[in-house]
């Protein structure tokens, strides 16, 4: 029987042809959503690195970003007097400096060469109460410390699977970050005029959330002392019950340490929750299109089959006449479905699957997209099923007496 | 020839192949009422041959329908190698049409999309067996009716004198015991007609196999062992 019914198909195809794109189209709109869908689970259930709770942010206005001189030492002054009174505040726990910030849309990011393909790394520029203020756990070696300015190397501490991806199971601890020329070939580290040594592992931090897949990020000491660079943000874990008049207390303290800047205070909560509902909608909007999409395909595919039924209504007579049972009608138009769809998803996922063999995964790696299309099939089967059960029921109704009269 | 009417006829083997008793058969709109059979009583005995005749409308297609259990009666009963089964269910019935009976029709009914092969296997595809075995007991049948040489052939490209034999292979191939054809050379020219009606008459003789034939053809149905004639779907003298 499943012979004779891709012989049909075949025999068909003209006429098929039509209800196979309908579910190629479909089946590839369900993978991208239920690779996304997976992608999102797995990175959802991964842990944070951080404790967002209770910690809030105050970002910098005015500071300029490329000082030179005496305005780069004036604002050198400026950003540790205003870190020490705010860490010296009653109400805080901890307090620190820091680039790429929880749920921030702005990032410091360095290129660098991981298994020589080119890989983004965040480039966390901060001080060292950091793990204090987010709470993220050092799983190696140890962290960035105030006094590593007289070392004769640039200590750095990098996230677990920036750590894992560039040293193997080696142990990074005491490795030299690897340097690359403008051509992506690898140069000795000891040749540069500054090496950047490993000196601790953290946790991955995924700062933009559960919905974020883990960046590679590489944590450096800011140095107050002779840094050209500085970060524009200072996050500060307040103590649990600080009510919300720290706000205001935060920003006054701010001003009399450094009045030349201003200061634009958050909580992370709240961040994080704009951050989500951005990230979040265009999901949920592709989502409801997407399922218009299917609910259309599924509308026009119950259209064709009906009309496929009525057209067959003679041949259906003839079949019920030689023996068919009115079970086995139904199964014999779900069967033709059936392996339309093996067709359609067959074809679907050779498309689809060439994404992650061309390499264009989106960092989400080749089992999302196989999760992904495997699951799109079981739910394409299941929808062709539910679209083709009324059809079929039909076609299970055909008086084959009358039937064999129509033309 | 004999032109019979109601009760028992005796067959060549003997026993009732199938028989109809006090069958009505009547089909209900909102508005209209159409009696198609009225008490017909009537038994076809196993290796019988038998043509059906009557004036269109006349409830000789209806009948036919009832007799191969394509149709059910409104009442009445229809006995089949001795078990009723007019109240058999649907699976059941299939399963009778499958094994016990073969369909001949006036427009042949053959897939447009299937070669003659493929047309001939559609019984089979009921069945439990492999694919194999329905092929060659499908190039059996068309073997038998000289269709070797077209059995690769779609309908469209057979004369209408070999579709109606690709449409007997059909028929004949699951191996039934009543072979049910309604106008099977209604559509043919004469030479073709005697060519179907030849290997009707085989089939009858050879193998045992009850046949009902629905024509119009006088000159045919004389050739049969028996005459059932319809008139407002009575049986009539």
């Amino acid at each position: 029987m499943i012979r004779h019914v891709f012989k049909l198909m075949w025999k068909r195809k003209r006429s098929t042809g039509l209800i196979l794109c309908e579910i190629l189209i479909c089946f590839l709109v369900l993978c991208g959503i239920l690779a996304t869908g997976i992608a999102f689970t797995k990175s959802w259930l991964k842990p944070l690195g951080f404790d967002y709770e209770n910690v809030w942010s105050a970002a910098i206005q005015g500071m300029q970003f490329d000082a030179k001189g005496d305005q780069l030492a004036a604002d050198r002054r400026a950003l540790s007097a205003a870190l020490r009174a705010v860490q010296a505040m009653t109400e805080v726990e901890a307090a620190a400096v820091s680039t790429n910030t929880p749920y921030s849309n702005s990032s410091w990011i360095d290129g660098t060469r991981i298994g020589g393909k080119p890989a983004r790394c965040l480039w966390t520029l901060t001080s060292p109460d950091l793990p204090r203020v987010l709470r993220m756990r050092l799983l190696h070696g140890r962290w960035i410390e105030a006094t590593d300015g007289a070392l004769s190397y640039e200590p750095v501490v990098l996230s677990r699977s920036l750590a894992r991806d560039l040293f193997g199971t080696e142990d990074p601890i005491g490795r030299d970050m690897p340097v690359f020329n403008e051509e992506g070939e690898p140069v000795d580290p000891k040749e540069e005029a500054e090496i950047r040594r490993v000196v601790g592992v953290m946790d991955d931090y995924r700062r933009r959330g559960m919905l974020e897949e883990t960046a590679y990020t590489m944590f450096i000491a800011v140095d107050f002392d002779g840094g050209e660079r500085f970060p524009q943000e200072l996050l500060i874990r307040v103590r649990p019950g600080t009510t919300a008049a720290f706000e205001e207390k935060l920003v006054r303290t701010l001003r009399s340490a450094a009045p030349q800047w201003s200061y634009d205070t958050t909580r992370i909560e709240s961040r994080r929750r704009t951050m989500q509902m951005s990230m979040i909608g265009p999901l949920l909007l592709a989502a409801i299109v997407a399922a218009f999409l299917i609910a259309t395909v599924g509308l026009g595919l119950v259209g064709v089959l009906w009309l496929g039924v009525t057209r067959r209504t003679s041949e259906l007579g003839l079949r019920r006449a030689m023996g068919a049972s009115a079970p086995s009608v139904r199964r014999q138009i779900l069967g033709e479905l059936w392996a339309l769809t093996a067709v359609a998803v067959a074809a679907g996922a050779a498309i689809f699957l060439q994404l992650p063999l061309l390499g264009v995964d989106f960092g989400a790696g080749w089992w999302v997209f196989l999760g992904g299309a495997t699951s799109a099939a079981l739910v394409m089967y299941a929808f062709v099923t539910v679209c083709g059960l009324y059809p079929a029921w039909l076609a299970s109704r055909v008086q084959p007496a009358a039937a064999l009269q129509h033309e | 020839m004999n032109t019979g009417t109601a009760g028992a006829a005796s067959g060549r083997n003997g026993g009732a192949a199938v028989r109809l008793e006090a069958v009505d058969k009547v089909y209900s709109t909102e508005k209209i009422e159409t009696v198609a059979l009225s008490h017909v009583n009537l038994e076809i005995a196993s290796g019988e041959f038998v043509a059906v005749m009557g004036p269109s409308g006349s409830g000789k297609s209806t009948l036919l329908n009832v007799l191969g259990l394509l149709d059910a009666p409104t009442t009445g009963r229809i006995v089949l190698d001795g078990e009723t089964v007019t109240d058999l269910g649907d699976r059941r019935l299939a399963a009778l049409r499958n094994r016990e009976i073969g369909f001949i029709f006036q427009s042949f009914h053959l897939i447009a999309d299937l070669d003659a092969l493929d047309n001939v296997q559609i019984p089979l595809l009921y069945r439990p067996l492999s694919s194999r075995e329905r092929r060659e007991r499908a190039e059996t049948a068309l073997g038998r009716l000289g269709l070797t040489a077209r059995m690769h052939h779609y309908p469209t490209q057979l004369s209408g004198g070999q579709q109606q034999r690709v449409a007997i292979a059909r028929a004949i191939v699951g191996g039934p015991r009543l072979l049910l054809a309604d106008e099977p050379t209604g559509n043919l020219d004469s030479k073709m007609g005697e060519d179907v009606m030849r290997i009707l008459e085989e089939y009858n003789r050879d193998a045992g196999v009850t046949v009902v034939m629905v024509t119009h053809d006088q000159r045919l149905a004389e050739r049969t062992g028996r005459i059932v004639r319809l008139f407002d779907g009575r049986q009539v003298h």
